[in-house]
């Protein structure tokens, strides 16, 4: 059993129940929860990032899919936590303080845990002493910011100064991203990088962890 | 210090600008507004000119947003190029921004005639020697007599008074409204009595010229809003205004500079005097109205989003800076709550929501979606982010309801036909062409539930003849789907993204309304009328409401659309004591409620995604 095209079709279409069981199957004829994650569900989700990213699919499949991705990790993540498989990297994600707007932010959650990531969800209107704080905690190696309003843009460029003033800013990677954030804009406040979208934010998180 | 000359085309007007300064800024400079949804970020891709020599080489901005054969041509996104030279530029008409349509259909309040503001006629005999009354104390109490009791007055009335009496005149007429003395005009002006209402909208801004005394609408015109070329959406606005020094007050000439404009047009259209109004009434959203006012907006773009005043409030003319009669009072309607502005107040003051004992649904579906619910008992309001679609931004072909707009799309004997606003030449989609469009795909079933563009082999039935010659490759492996040709390289296009647009602000308007009928515990057929007012054309089908699941759960027959209400609201508050009055109750009783952070808006949010097929 070395096909995991029918798993990875599961994922796409978000077929929750069929995850679980085929994850239990593949385990059952002695693949390694580490073989499962790289050979059925990452491709899955990548698929689904690309497919979300020309606009075939939308937020409610993209949903689907992330359910029915967590419905195989729920059951690989003891096993890898017991092989001591490592996570690609950890990550830190969360919406910025004065702004409550989360979607965006949980979709490139959802494309980051799809990828291999360790994903802190941070939450919303997060202040940047929060961010810092969790960053340090967890280790983490990649920072997330998410603004969708023009006018808390200002607050991505706080938690920047607060990882600085901090002096952690070399230990974190900063990647910025959400509706009215530009490229320039990263630039401008000192980001390590902007995410166009949930699907682009992965590619970007791996080449900042060097992956 | 080096200046360079730039000539703008078709306006033939030049200036001279030090090197570095943006091509659309240096035409604002000149008054020259060129279309724009971002700001200037440099995201929209709409502020496109022609300009070859004297400018700055493209910057990655551009080459991102800009296709290889438009470079070559020297199209450059003027919130990108910058003065080096002296230049030439050449603005399209799509990216010159064009008054509106005038959009003044709507429900119309039944009130009687009863304005607030009045003339009264008086008999004022000169004093006789040793007589214990003053001119002006006469008047207060000729006023009295006649039922009129004046608490304010601005003391400059009394300084006036000594020229106003010519010979033996005794006629003067006062002007007084509510319980103020405006003005006292010598000889009898009472058959003169005129008044605006103005409702100014983030993207258009419209006024009526009314004669007060005989019920008659002299004159109505519209026309974009020139703070669009700061940006398209109200965030955007307060952006500008926080991150430019002088900002607000830029923004503030800018719409009291258009009002004045207006005005000017409505009065050589009526041939009267600027000094004969004595009356204006203000409607707009809360940013607006608090940037006409003079007022930092910047707490309402963070949470938790304060207002800075609800209203109403009286103020005069001449501290505005409006060109009518410098004592004129601008009647300011009371705003609802941080994104519940003025305008929705207006509307309501001509619907009878908080009147009836049935349940009521009213929505205006713009920028910011506002909707309200309820009946006499209870009235809720909320505010929901529906992004800018309904007024054409974000849309690859989108533009606002103007001139050449497609406003209806029809599929007749498997032909797709077109109405243009003014029957022009289609020159983009504005709101109701883009749900109209939208309904007849999906009903076709060539758009599925989920929003997605079928392949033209996937088409079955029927409606494959019909639909497959309109599906096109997209990018990416999409499909999008032509809608008319208008030249030999050109074709208007309805893409998948501008569906996945739609869908956002349809999902953001059908969660709002999903939170307030839980919050009153109410079923969509329990709704016995559906109010849809907006600039996004007043030509939209309440089928295609229905199946796109704007409104969900709802039957067509149900939906009325309204048009731009706000402006008849305030025509209404401007004739009608009554309708005045009215607004001050809706102000006091309805009910805010914050949907954003409530976790089943986010999961309303997304379950609402889909067409409703």
């Amino acid at each position: 059993m070395d096909d995991y095209s029918e798993l990875q079709k599961c994922v796409i279409t978000g077929k929750k129940l069929e995850v679980a069981e085929t994850t239990s199957q593949f385990l059952d004829s002695g693949k390694t929860a580490k073989e499962i994650l790289d050979g059925g569900l990452i491709p899955a989700m990548a698929i689904v990032g690309q497919k979300f990213e020309a606009g075939e699919f939308f937020i409610p499949e993209m949903l689907l899919a992330a359910r029915a991705l967590n419905a195989g990790l729920d059951i690989l993540k003891p096993l890898l936590e017991e092989s001591d498989v490592k996570p690609l990297a950890k990550v830190v994600i969360g919406t910025v303080k004065g702004d409550i707007h989360d979607i965006g932010k949980n979709l490139v959650g959802i494309m980051l845990r799809g990828s291999g990531f360790e994903v802190i969800d941070a939450g919303v209107d997060v202040s940047p002493a929060k961010f810092v704080e969790l960053a340090n905690e967890s280790g983490a190696d990649v920072v997330g910011l998410s603004a969708l309003l023009t006018t808390t843009m200002p607050a991505m460029k706080d938690t920047i100064d607060e990882f600085e003033s901090m002096g952690l800013r070399s230990k974190v990677k900063i990647m910025i991203g959400g509706a009215p954030v530009t490229e320039d804009y990263a630039k401008t406040i000192g980001a390590d990088g902007f995410g166009r979208n949930a699907a682009n934010a992965v590619g970007l998180a791996k080449s900042l962890v060097g992956g | 210090m080096a200046e360079h000359k730039i000539t703008f085309l078709p306006h033939k007007k030049s200036g001279f600008f030090e090197k570095g300064i943006s091509i659309r800024d240096a035409a604002l400079e000149l008054g020259i507004l060129i279309e724009s949804d971002c700001a200037g970020i440099g995201t929209c891709a709409k502020c496109k000119v022609n300009v070859k020599d004297g400018v700055s080489s493209p910057s990655q901005v551009e080459k991102n947003l800009l296709a290889r054969h438009e470079l070559d041509k020297g199209v450059r996104l003027s919130c990108q190029a910058q003065i080096a030279g002296n230049s030439l530029c050449v603005i399209p008409p799509e990216s010159q921004p064009m008054a509106g349509q005038i959009l003044t259909s709507g429900m119309v309040g039944q009130t009687t005639l009863d304005p607030d503001i009045k003339k009264v006629l008086l008999n004022v005999p000169s004093s006789r020697l040793g007589e214990k009354y003053f001119d002006f104390e006469k008047v207060l109490n000729l006023l009295g007599q006649k039922g009129h009791l004046i608490r304010n007055y601005d003391f400059q009335i009394v300084r006036n008074l000594p020229e106003l009496r010519h010979g033996d005149e005794n006629a003067f007429t006062a002007v007084i409204d509510q319980e103020e003395l405006l003005a006292i005009e010598s000889g009898d002006t009472s058959d003169s009595l005129y008044g605006v209402a103005v409702d100014i909208g983030t993207t258009t801004v419209a006024a009526k010229l009314l004669n007060l005394n005989t019920d008659e609408v002299l004159a109505v015109i519209s026309a974009a809003n020139p703070q669009s070329a700061h940006g398209a959406d109200v965030v955007s606005r307060i952006k500008y205004i926080v991150e430019h020094p002088g900002g607000l007050k830029r923004l503030n000439r800018l719409i009291i500079k258009l009002i004045n404009g207006l005005l000017t047009s409505l009065i050589e259209n009526a041939g009267i005097r600027a000094t004969k109004i004595y009356k204006l009434t203000l409607a707009g959203n809360t940013v607006m109205q608090h940037i006409a006012l003079n007022i930092d907006p910047r707490n309402l773009a963070y949470s938790p989003y304060t207002p800075v005043f609800q209203g109403p409030v009286t103020l005069k003319a001449k501290s505005l800076g409006i060109e009518i009669n410098p004592t004129a009072a601008v009647y300011n309607l009371a705003n609802l709550a941080c994104f519940v502005g003025s305008d929705i107040t207006a509307v309501l003051t001509v619907l009878d929501l908080d009147e009836k004992d049935e349940m009521q649904l009213a929505v205006d579906l713009g920028t910011n979606g506002e909707i309200v619910l309820g009946n006499k008992h209870r009235l809720l309001c909320c505010s929901s982010p529906a992004g800018p679609a309904w007024e054409g931004a974000c849309i690859t072909w989108g533009m606002r309801a103007t001139h050449g707009a497609i406003e209806r799309a029809e599929f007749i004997d498997g032909e797709l036909r077109l109405r243009t606003i003014g029957g022009a030449d289609p020159l983009g989609i504005c709101g109701s062409g883009l749900i109209d469009l939208i309904g007849e795909f999906v009903r076709a079933g060539a758009i599925d539930g989920t929003g997605r563009i079928l392949r033209a082999s996937q088409l079955q039935g029927q409606s494959q003849n019909i639909f497959k010659e309109h599906i096109i490759h997209g990018k990416n492996g999409v499909n999008d789907i032509a809608v008319t040709r208008i030249d030999e390289n050109r074709s208007i296009t309805l893409t998948q993204n501008d569906v996945r647009e739609v869908q956002l602000a349809k999902s953001a308007i059908a969660a709002g309304i999903q939170i307030l009928m839980q919050e009153l515990n109410v079923k969509p057929a329990q709704v016995s009328n559906v109010f849809i007012a907006g600039a996004f054309g007043n030509h939209a089908r309440g089928q295609d409401v229905v199946d796109l699941g704007i409104i969900p759960g709802i039957s067509p027959e149900k939906i009325v659309f309204i048009g731009n209400a706000a402006l008849t609201g305030a025509e209404a508050v401007l004739r009608s004591k009554e309708a005045r009055e009215k607004a001050e109750r809706i102000a006091k009783k309805i009910e805010y409620i914050e949907i954003a952070d409530r976790p089943e808006f986010q999961d309303n949010f997304v379950e609402g995604l889909n067409f409703a097929n």
